[in-house]
């Protein structure tokens, strides 16, 4: 017994001992940390690293960054903080990475960003929503998507402009679903407007007995926000119909999820998915922009299928990064920190992408303010995302008003 | 008339929890173990009716219909490889060997399907789409078809239990494994004839499921969880105390999530409510509501 | 010889630190976590016969209890992790009482059940826990590595040592006696029941233990924590390593664990591959999957030094 445990220990020691722990000097690594099985949210965290993958590959076409091959190290944190925060000590002291992008579960994030922190790397989130994150004020994070107060405001202010008197939310009782509430309390009961809220596990999969209690409230319920992701979120606009309740003539939904954005959407919601209403954080070619065309073609030509707002957010996260590496001609985490926040003025595939320096409110630190936010109402069955009609911002808008449905 | 349409729903969900609840209690009458796999045999039934149907493009009746002797057999491949030799040559600690196995099993299924069938939720199309209406009252057409065929499948099944000779012979295997040898039954057959119907019950279950609460490599664990539930709740291995506890679970489920007056707790601990009736079953009336009291040495 | 290779393993694990760094030696730190979980759920599951579900769990209420105490109640992190395996103890009392007067599978299915709600709650009470976003906690020493290497080492030494202890002393030997043979122990006057509850509350413990070593090494604890999944990680680094031995479920855990890491590129599959084999090491190689691999191993080695000239 006692050699065959030595043998054993030995066995493992020298199987640790083959580790690769070289580091090629002609290589330059960017970390790419997502959400890649469950119980994450796969899809988003596929669609990501998609996004950056074509970025490397563009880059490296022509001709890497500071004479460097540009290789993404891609770590998957399965939505689950703690692996969040193994993947990110991994990259950093293992794999040695300069920057690190990504990420789209918020409290994963929030993980995350304590490393990159306290290892002082720049970290550059892709698509977490939480308004935390960059509330923190860490100078290493960084964020081009939007967060829940910039987001929900503004849909918050638009369902009041649109005259809609008694507002229900179901949110998941996740950081960000949380939070999809508490925007919508803070925003609309200072208006007059009667907000209904109630929050639930994430693996609830009947909402029938809540969407009946909805159904029969005084005042009725003229606007239902479903803040859930993943089958929730699907659920939740399938039952709805089921019961007649939304979206009905009396009735609209709002899908705040991704899940609603995805090709999924249509197989698994149905009919049920017209007069949906959701809120994409970006739409391929709206506006226009060459890196947008470009873009759309390379994933078009890829994946056979039209990019999302989070393909096109990792694309732009790896692109700002050598952006930042090419500005500061160095590696080194304090210089790529001040060359994102002071050099970076990059046109991406949704605009010119430019962080913020001020922190009033705290979440506008390092945040890009002009990240474009839409509301959408899909008018047809099978409609993608950008097909579907525009209800705001009035810009862009190819609606007056948000459709009735005839029902 | 909201509490008449909650009562509805909770019926409908009552019988499709009773049809998975019964496989359970089946497995658990004639091979005197758990089967803790049984929420990830859900899930197959749930993937294999979504591939039937949507995949292969096969009618939806025949993709159900189908799908029983698949499950079936599915059962009794796992009886012979996993669980016969074990018993047959009374392997010490088979108590345990058996709960290792089953829990083993699920863990191993459910991470099977992750890769082949990919995180996403899937659909397959329910047999009626559409909803039925009466008054005020709406009841959506894959509950309602759900409800239905779990209720023709746990009638047939009841038939076969107690009027044929080969549910007799089950039957008399549950309640004693010594006598019933003696009078010829072959005690190996049936329980892999018992194993085998308690997985196309659980895969029905799953099938029927899927369209109304999409079909994901996670989906059995709360299942599972709430099958456990009915049976400790029924009396384990009891054909009558696992229908009855079915309907209780679904009830105290439907009313609980709007009786409570916090409107976020009550929805946020739905799944969590039979689980209080678990200890409180375990606490009051261990054996279950028509379970024999356990003798002991 | 017996002597020697205690020694020898000993000092391998004393020495890990000055070969591996950085993250290989934060892959032996979250090691020693699962080594402590897999050796008393072993110790549980080989020697006693009872299948808990919630050792994760355990783990759980461990790692709030700590996580919480050292937040609100300004407790230093050595008592609130002790404070930790209090809980988890108090709690293992409870449901061991509610339902070890029973047999059959009520403990497993009770302790799944057990799981499920505890993971539902610490979402639920998101003000008290932070919900699924996690609870941010105070890390030993700033998370100097080499302390919380070596802070494993030394709960994890305690763990082999007191379950040693345990199961060679009179408890040890009447629990394994009823094990066999119950009602035989039982007609000889054994309390089986207290028996039991001592045993699943003492392992439940050293769970609460681990629970509040991870929280404060990982800085950071959520409800992913007491997911089933993590308790069949835990049972399957026990079956691999063997349930009768509690040495040989903590090498379990550290091949799994190293076995993670490099099964990295199948990251899909991992979880597949470990289902399997242990489906495959509970039908073929019911004491575990590392003994049968030294048994062969020896086999080869012996006509190897035989073959060799002295």
């Amino acid at each position: 017994m006692v050699r065959k445990m030595l043998l054993f220990v030995l066995g493992l020691v020298v199987i640790l001992g083959l580790a690769p722990a070289t580091q090629a000097q002609n290589v330059m690594k960017i970390g790419i940390v997502a959400p890649l099985s469950a119980p994450g949210g796969v899809e988003t965290g596929q669609a990501l690293v998609e996004g950056a993958k074509i970025a490397a590959e563009e880059l490296n076409a022509g001709g890497g960054l500071l004479g460097k091959k540009v290789e993404l190290v891609i770590g998957d944190t399965s939505g689950q903080p703690e692996k969040g925060t193994a993947v990110m000590e991994r990259l950093v002291t293992h794999d040695k990475v300069v920057a690190v992008g990504g990420e789209a579960h918020s409290s994963v994030a929030l993980a995350e960003i304590e490393v990159a922190h306290r290892y002082g790397i720049p970290i550059v989130i892709s698509e977490a929503w939480a308004d935390s994150v960059t509330a923190k004020g860490y100078p290493e994070v960084f964020r081009l998507t939007v967060c829940n107060s910039l987001i929900y405001s503004k849909a918050a202010r638009w369902i009041k402009d649109a005259g809609f008197k008694h507002v229900a939310v179901i949110g998941e009782n996740s950081d960000w679903g949380l939070g999809v509430i508490q925007v919508f309390k803070d925003n609309l009961s200072a208006a007059g407007i009667k907000v209904t809220s109630m929050s639930a596990e994430r693996t609830v999969t009947d909402f029938t007995p809540q969407l009946m209690q909805l159904k029969n409230m005084q005042p009725p319920v003229d606007f239902l926000v479903d803040g859930f992701t993943g089958a929730g979120e699907i659920l939740m606009i399938k039952q709805a119909y089921q019961l007649g309740f939304a979206p009905s003539k009396n009735t609209a939904i709002l899908g705040a999820g991704m899940d609603t954005l995805y090709p999924g959407f249509w197989e698994t919601a149905g009919e049920a998915g017209v007069y949906v209403l959701s809120n994409p954080a970006g739409l391929p070619g709206i506006p226009k922009t060459q890196t947008s065309d470009k873009f759309t073609k390379s994933f078009k030509a890829k994946l056979n299928r039209e990019p999302d707002a989070v393909a096109m957010e990792g694309y732009d996260t790896v692109m700002v990064l050598a952006e930042a590496i090419k500005a500061s001609k160095s590696t080194e985490g304090k210089g790529l920190v001040a060359a994102l926040e002071d050099k970076v003025n990059w046109e991406g595939t949704r605009g010119t992408i430019k962080f913020n320096k001020e922190k009033t409110p705290a979440w506008a630190y390092h945040m890009w303010m002009d990240v474009p936010v839409f509301i959408i109402q899909y008018t047809k069955i099978n409609q993608v995302p950008s097909q579907a009609a525009i209800l705001w911002p009035e810009k862009y808008a190819t609606v007056k008003a948000y459709i009735r449905p005839p029902k | 008339m909201l509490f008449l349409s909650q009562l509805a729903n909770a019926l409908v969900i009552g019988t499709l929890y009773a049809l998975m609840a019964l496989g359970l209690s089946l497995i658990f009458g004639v091979l005197k173990l758990v089967n803790f796999s049984h929420g990830e045999c859900l899930m197959v039934g749930g993937y294999l009716y979504y591939v039937l149907a949507t995949t292969l493009k096969l009618p939806l009746s025949i993709s159900l219909a189908l799908s029983l002797p698949v499950l079936f057999l599915f059962g009794v491949f796992l009886e012979r490889s996993l669980l016969r030799a074990p018993y047959q040559r009374r392997m010490a600690r088979y108590d345990e060997y058996v709960i290792l196995v089953t829990f083993a099993l699920g863990i191993f299924l459910q991470n099977l399907a992750l890769p082949v069938f990919g995180p996403y939720n899937r659909q397959a199309a329910p047999l009626f789409k559409g909803s039925v209406r009466i008054g005020e009252l709406v009841i959506a057409g894959d509950r309602l078809t759900g409800a239905l065929v779990a209720f023709l499948v746990i009638g047939i099944l009841l038939f076969f239990l107690y009027r044929t000779y080969l549910g007799k012979g089950l039957r008399a295997v549950a309640q004693s494994p010594g006598a019933a040898a003696i009078v010829g039954i072959k005690v190996l057959r049936m329980r892999a004839v018992a194993f085998g119907i308690g997985i196309t019950l659980a895969g029905v279950a799953g099938a029927l499921f899927g369209p109304i609460f999409l079909v994901n490599p996670e989906m059995g664990t709360s299942f599972a969880v709430k099958a456990f539930v009915i049976v400790v709740l029924g009396g384990m291995g009891s054909i009558k105390g696992s229908i009855v506890g079915a309907y209780i679970l679904a009830i105290v489920e439907s009313f609980g999530s709007i009786l409570l007056p916090d409107p976020s707790r009550a929805l946020a601990y739905k799944d969590a409510y039979g689980l209080l009736l678990l200890v409180l079953v375990l606490l009051f009336r261990p054996q279950g509501l028509f379970g024999e009291k356990e003798r002991r040495a | 010889m017996k002597r020697i290779f205690p020694a020898l393993l000993v000092l391998a694990a004393l020495l890990f630190p000055f070969f591996f760094r950085d993250y290989w030696l934060y892959v032996g730190i979250i090691g020693l976590y699962y080594a402590i979980l897999a050796s008393s759920w072993s110790m549980l599951a080989g020697q006693v016969g009872l299948i808990s579900f919630a050792h994760a769990a355990f783990a759980g209420i461990g790692a709030y209890t700590s996580a919480l105490l050292v937040i609100h109640g300004g407790l230093s992190i050595p008592l609130a992790m002790a404070a930790g395996a209090l809980a988890a103890a108090v709690v293992g009392l409870g449901i061991g009482a509610l339902t070890l007067r029973m047999r059959g599978p009520y403990l497993a299915l009770t302790t799944l059940a057990f799981s499920e709600i505890l993971r539902i709650f610490i979402t639920a009470e998101y003000q008290l826990t932070q919900g699924s976003i996690g609870l941010k906690v105070p890390l030993i020493l700033d998370g100097n590595k080499l302390v919380c290497y070596y802070t494993g080492l030394a709960l994890f030494v305690l763990t082999l040592v007191v379950l040693t202890f345990l199961i060679h002393s009179r408890v040890g030997l009447l629990l394994v006696a009823m094990r066999e043979d119950e009602d035989g122990a039982a007609t000889r006057g054994v309390d089986t029941v207290a028996y039991r509850l001592i045993a699943f509350v003492v392992t439940s413990a050293f769970a609460g233990l681990a629970g509040g070593y991870y929280a404060h090494v990982v800085g950071l604890v959520s409800p992913q924590m007491v997911r089933i999944g993590e308790m069949g990680l835990i049972l399957a680094m026990s079956v691999f390593g063997g349930l009768e031995s509690l040495l040989g479920a903590a090498l379990g855990a550290i091949f799994l664990q190293t076995l993670t890491e490099y099964l990295r590129i199948f990251a899909e599959w991992r979880l597949a591959i470990f289902g399997a084999l242990v489906l495959f090491t509970l039908k073929f190689a019911p004491e575990g999957i590392l003994p049968r691999a030294y048994l062969y191993a020896e086999r080869f080695m012996d006509r190897w030094l035989s073959r060799a000239p002295r």
